[in-house]
């Protein structure tokens, strides 16, 4: 291909979204695709519910099981704990199904409306393995080739609105028998596991958003790494949720078998409008004995205008299972974007000797507000958690860290660390912190540190003496805040973050 | 007095991940003696002495570890305080709430009770804490306050031999007491350590420099290098392996 | 909203009927409302989720009262103020410099909505109404208040210290049986000083409830430490604001808790204005059988800066059995501003305990040291060493014969 060294320019940047600034002029992630496309009718019922299991030939188990998350979900509340305030939703105001006309599946890419391809170019986002590959003296054709080239290889699984449009690397992956493709084929190729798993970390009845989410999730991404395996590249989903008036409902489920291991990422983005849309998705992570999940998001939806007009509600549920021995699960969270976020990825430590982590770096500015935390739910004997928060908050912006430990009875020997750090930039904005701490063992070992500061005039003036412009200075300082955080990142998501969190905060100070 | 033989060690760090670090470790330090152990950064030094203290996450493997004839690894730690054994750390304690008067105190009382004798009378306490503060140069403020909280690290080390003078301990261990200490406190440190010395005690001295060999002067001085005594000799060893370091000492000892 | 209108809590019920003997009395209807609208704090409430008071209401409905505890200020200098089941008695003679007033007609509550349960003991207390104790000058003795009993009673006093004024007021909130409600309100002018000790004990079938509203004008000063052992439900709840700029305070304490105990320590604080300092140490200990709580809230107002303000709280479980709960939250509208909290939960720190026992100190004795040395870091603010002493010998005590 002709402009591959340009496409491989931007490898690196692969899922992540380019780095978007709040102005609307500086969100290069904001366009519009011009593409037709089909829709539910508008609102929810049965009827709609129906219509989307059936545009996806879904077997009648899972028909049934979206009704029944339907005919909770009437009977549930939504829930106003969290410091966000939005104006009521109107659920039948909004479409639940948005899909590029024409095939429901596309057999290949090239069967994929060049809009989308285009799209999906512009956000740096690779679709074409070979794209990817470029730079590598002939493709690796086996999974153990690929595990010695350490050239960044990410697979992708691209979701436009409601339909995953294209799985890169299947043909590899499955060579060394890991299981990539949107959930929506999963039921079909793989159904005793998407039985047997779903909605097993994050129950139908879970919350007001999982709930919804049950009855009309549309795709999303779907993993299985066999037993002893270790994936042999990074796995990502790519989120563009493009048509007007949609929300996007889509549904992860990634399962580690015993011994294996799995990064996965994940990055989103919207075009920018005036109205808001909705984005309730579940994740879901099940990590069998000594298996270990990595999870890592870059967040950046459209967070609405400096006024605060339009921009994405991010009600999202993400929950990972340590359900045997020695499993791990780490989640990285980077939160730059969204008018409003309500997010709290969690870790089930039900097996002895698991480990839960939670690593979140959220940049709040403008009219921005996020809620957002961990709860680490220690249950198995000698398990481990470890909370690193970091929130900058900005312009007009409120922010919340929100957090749960807690040690039941049977949790021998049990320990948390957690450090969460608010950072103010300006008067204007709010910086919240509300840790809730349960304890029932005598031998846990939890502890728990918060600070609030603004950023060191002492450090800020070090770094004009330097030299440093005062933009430039608030950015050094407020990376090194950030540091511990975005460490933990896989290598070419960091230096993403980084870029991405500086034009967050630009127009934050003077 | 103290006698090891063929010392085996594990170290388990709190994830209860286990790591050999003293690996077949024998020396004899006869009552009387002092022997003075150096040996590089992470040789096993202050594991060696946790050890015998009975540290928890410092375990035995094989090899035995007996003061006069006793198996220490069978007794708890404050048994084996009572029996006389005294560590000087090399990084003191903080203990908030508790001053430095009450902590030794009750420290004295309980080894006494352990050993059948009779308390220490409040007078009596005072007067031998007053003369040891004096001997040490330690101001009596100090004394009040919480054990070592803010304490510099040169008044820590001095606060570890005001309570070992208190506390008249039979072997002594001193992991490297004197680091953190000016001149004058060094010379004074080791004096007070010197009117320890006597027919029935046995000291452990390990340290990394001379200087404080020269106060306290060391009947052997051993290396420990890798978790094993790899050389032997008298005072002089200290003074070849200031002048050469450990090189050629080690060198030797693996030919 | 919540739903009592359409299902009448018959423990709200059983206050109204209380409340009804009072007459017409738009005042206590006010605060009876505030109340009425959350209705008895349960688990779900989420600012009582560790504290259910429809259950430990109704767990010691009927329960045989104990005696009364013993004061541990009995034997301290100072007029007594005594708040009983059996009514308001003054103290024989009027210290100089304070003045008080027995009010027949309750008085407004503010901010009832904040203090549901405060809101109650306003609305509900007879015999007196509610009690003015006004200081207006620096008071050589410590001024006493004495809550006990051993049935149902409600109390609402206000003590207000005028401009530049000093006082030590030494609570003592104890109680035999039934609920103990009583609400507190303290009123600091520009410049004035309180110490506020307060000394908590109940028996294990008694329901106490012990709130404080304070309010500090610019340049107060307020320092509070709390020891409390529980009882089958016990609160201790301040809500504090720093109205003026300049102001501090201190919000210390400590509780042990048995077998069959259970202590809440809550506060929420207001920075209100520009350079207030807060610092908060709370220690907590319990054995099996033991709950505690600790909720502490800072909130920083807009334009509050230069707020500087502190909370630690740290738990032990002392065996298996045990449960602590912790609730450190920040609500922080100012940028200039340096707040901090800390939280620690688990057992006694295992290098000290070597240490200790490295230098002779059986395993038992050393946990002894360690665990009251701990608690007595909340008692480092009580400015009298003789009333510090007091409060060191009441956890030594526990620490003694309850373990
Ligand atoms: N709790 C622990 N967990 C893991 N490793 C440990 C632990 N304690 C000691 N070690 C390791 O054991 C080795 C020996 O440590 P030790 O402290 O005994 O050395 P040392 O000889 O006293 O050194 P120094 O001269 O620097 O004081 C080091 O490699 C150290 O990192
Ligand atoms: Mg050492």
């Amino acid at each position: 291909m002709a402009d591959d060294a340009k496409v491989k320019q931007g490898v690196d940047e692969a899922t992540v979204a380019a780095a978007r600034a709040l102005e609307s002029d500086k969100y290069d992630a904001g366009f519009e695709t011009e593409i037709e496309q089909e829709f539910a009718p508008k609102g929810l019922s049965e009827d709609t519910v129906r219509f989307i299991s059936d545009k996806k030939g879904e077997p009648e188990w899972l028909l049934e099981w979206r009704l029944a998350a339907y005919r909770k979900w009437l009977t549930m509340q939504e829930p106003t704990w969290a410091m966000v305030d939005y104006p009521t939703i109107d659920y039948q105001d909004a479409y639940y199904y948005a899909a590029p006309k024409g095939e429901a599946k596309y057999e290949s890419l090239d069967d994929v409306p060049p809009e989308i391809l285009e799209t999906y170019k512009k956000l740096g986002i690779p679709l074409r393995e070979a794209e990817v590959l470029l730079g590598v003296e002939g493709a690796a054709e086996t999974a153990a080739e690929v595990r010695e080239s350490d050239s960044p290889r990410i697979a992708v699984d691209a979701v436009f609105d409601s339909v995953s449009v294209a799985t890169t690397f299947q043909k590899e992956l499955k060579q060394a028998g890991v299981i990539f493709m949107s959930i929506s084929e999963a039921v079909h190729e793989h159904p005793e596991l998407v039985k047997k798993y779903l909605g097993s970390v994050v129950p139908q009845s879970d919350n007001f958003f999982a709930t919804l989410n049950c009855a009309v999730f549309s795709d999303g991404t779907f993993v299985y790494i066999p037993p002893g395996v270790r994936c042999p590249m990074e796995l990502s989903t790519y989120f563009r949720m493009n048509a007007k008036g949609t929300g996007q409902f889509e549904r992860t489920l990634i399962i580690a078998d015993k011994g294996s291991y799995v990064s996965y990422l994940e990055g989103c983005t919207a075009p920018m409008r005036d109205e808001n849309q909705l984005h309730a998705a579940v994740v879901e992570l099940v990590a069998l004995e000594d298996a270990e999940i990595k999870y890592s998001t870059v967040q950046n939806w459209w967070p609405g205008d400096a006024e605060g007009k339009g921009g994405v509600y991010n009600f999202v549920t993400k929950r990972g299972d340590c359900r045997e021995r020695g499993a791990k699960i780490s989640w990285t969270q980077v939160e730059t974007g969204s008018a409003v976020t309500w997010k709290y990825p969690s870790c089930i430590l039900r097996g002895d000797d698991t480990v839960g982590e939670f690593y979140s770096i959220a940049v709040t500015n403008g009219k921005q507000q996020a809620d957002t935390g961990t709860k680490m739910i220690h249950l198995g004997k000698n398990t481990k958690s470890r909370i690193i928060s970091k929130g900058v908050s900005a312009g007009k912006s409120n922010q919340t860290y929100r957090g749960l430990v807690s040690v039941g009875a049977k949790a021998k020997g049990s320990r948390n660390f957690t450090q969460c750090d608010s950072l103010l930039i300006g008067q204007t904005c709010g910086a919240h912190t509300v840790p809730y701490i349960e304890n029932k063992r005598a031998d846990a070992q939890l502890e728990h540190e918060a600070t609030t500061t603004k950023l060191s005039d002492d450090q800020l003036f070090y770094c004009r003496q330097r030299g440093l412009g005062e933009e430039a200075a608030v950015a050094l300082l407020v990376n090194g805040f950030v540091r511990d955080v975005i460490q933990k990142l896989p290598m070419e998501f960091a230096v993403e973050a980084q870029k991405l969190l500086e034009v967050s905060l630009e127009g934050s100070v003077g | 007095m103290l006698v090891l033989k063929d010392l085996v060690a594990r170290v388990e760090n709190e994830d209860g991940e286990g790591k050999e670090i003293i690996k077949g470790l024998s020396l004899e330090v006869p009552a009387g003696e002092v022997h003075a152990i150096m040996g590089p950064n992470g040789a096993g030094k202050s594991t060696l002495s946790y050890l015998l203290t009975g540290r928890d996450g410092y375990t035995p493997i094989s090899g035995t570890a007996e003061l006069n004839g006793e198996n220490l690894f069978e007794l708890d730690p404050e048994e084996r305080a009572a029996k006389g054994v005294f560590l000087s750390f090399q990084y003191p304690l903080e203990i908030p709430g508790v001053p430095v008067m009450t902590f030794v105190r009750t420290a004295m009382n309980a080894q006494r009770k352990t050993r059948g004798e009779d308390e220490i009378s409040a007078p009596e306490f005072l007067k031998k804490a007053r003369e040891v503060a004096k001997l040490l140069k330690i101001d009596a403020d100090m004394l009040k306050r919480p054990l070592n909280v803010g304490f510099s690290g040169g008044e820590k080390k001095r606060l570890e031999i005001f309570q070992m003078l208190m506390l008249e301990p039979k072997f002594l261990i001193l992991d490297e007491t004197d680091s953190g200490l000016d001149i004058d406190a060094l010379r004074i440190v080791s004096d007070g350590v010197n009117a320890l010395r006597s027919d029935e005690r046995g000291m452990l001295v390990i340290t990394h420099y001379q200087r404080l060999l020269d106060h306290i002067k060391p009947d052997r001085v051993h290396v420990l290098a890798n978790g094993r005594i790899v050389a032997s000799g008298g005072p002089e060893l200290a003074l070849r392996l200031e002048k050469e370091g450990y090189d050629g000492v080690l060198a030797e000892a693996a030919a | 909203m919540p739903d009592v209108i359409d299902k009448i809590d018959p423990g709200v019920a059983r206050f109204a009927e209380i409340l009804s003997k009072f007459g017409e009395d738009p005042r206590r209807q006010r605060a009876f409302d505030a109340f009425a609208s959350v209705g008895i704090p349960h688990r779900r409430v989420e600012n009582w989720r560790w504290s259910d008071i429809r259950a430990g209401l109704k767990s010691i409905d009927g329960a045989a009262p104990v005696a009364v505890p013993a004061d541990p200020f009995a034997d301290v200098l100072g007029a007594v103020f005594r708040f009983s089941d059996k009514g308001f008695q003054p103290p024989a003679k009027r210290p100089a410099g304070v003045q008080y007033y027995s009010k027949s007609d309750a008085p407004a509550f503010a901010s009832a909505e904040e203090l549901p349960m405060g809101a109650l003991a306003a609305a509900l207390a007879d015999d007196p109404a509610a009690v003015v104790i006004e200081i207006a000058a620096p008071l050589a003795e410590p001024i006493r208040l004495v809550f006990d009993g051993q049935s149902d009673r409600f109390h609402h006093v206000a003590i207000i210290l005028r401009e530049g004024a000093q006082a030590t007021i030494l609570e003592s909130c104890l109680s035999g049986g039934g609920f103990a409600n009583a609400v507190i309100e303290y009123t600091l002018e520009k410049g004035a000083s309180a110490e506020r000790l307060v000394m908590q004990s109940g028996g294990a079938s008694t329901v106490q409830l012990h709130t404080a509203k304070v309010a500090l004008a610019a340049d107060a000063r307020f320092s509070q430490t709390v020891y409390a052992t529980g009882s089958k439900l016990c609160r201790v709840e301040t809500r504090l604001v720093h109205e003026g700029s300049h102001s501090e305070a201190i919000l210390n304490g400590a509780y042990l808790l048995g077998d069959g105990y259970h202590c809440d320590f809550t506060s929420h604080v207001r920075h209100a204005d520009e350079d207030c300092k807060t610092e908060q140490a709370v220690k907590g200990a319990a054995l099996a059988g033991g709950k505690g709580a600790f909720q502490g809230k800072f909130y920083v107002k807009r334009g509050a800066q230069r707020t500087d303000a502190n909370m630690q709280h740290n738990a032990l479980l002392l065996e298996d059995g045990a449960e602590i709960n912790a609730k450190p939250e920040l609500e922080i509208y100012a940028d200039d501003v340096a707040c901090a909290h800390g939280n620690t939960c688990g057992a006694l720190d295992a290098d000290q305990l070597f240490y200790l026992r490295q230098r002779g100190i059986p395993e038992a004795e050393a946990k002894a040291l360690l665990t009251r040395s701990f608690v007595a870091d909340a008692f480092a603010e009580i400015s009298d060493e003789a009333l510090q002493e007091l409060f060191l010998d009441a956890a030594h005590a526990w620490l003694t014969e309850v373990r």
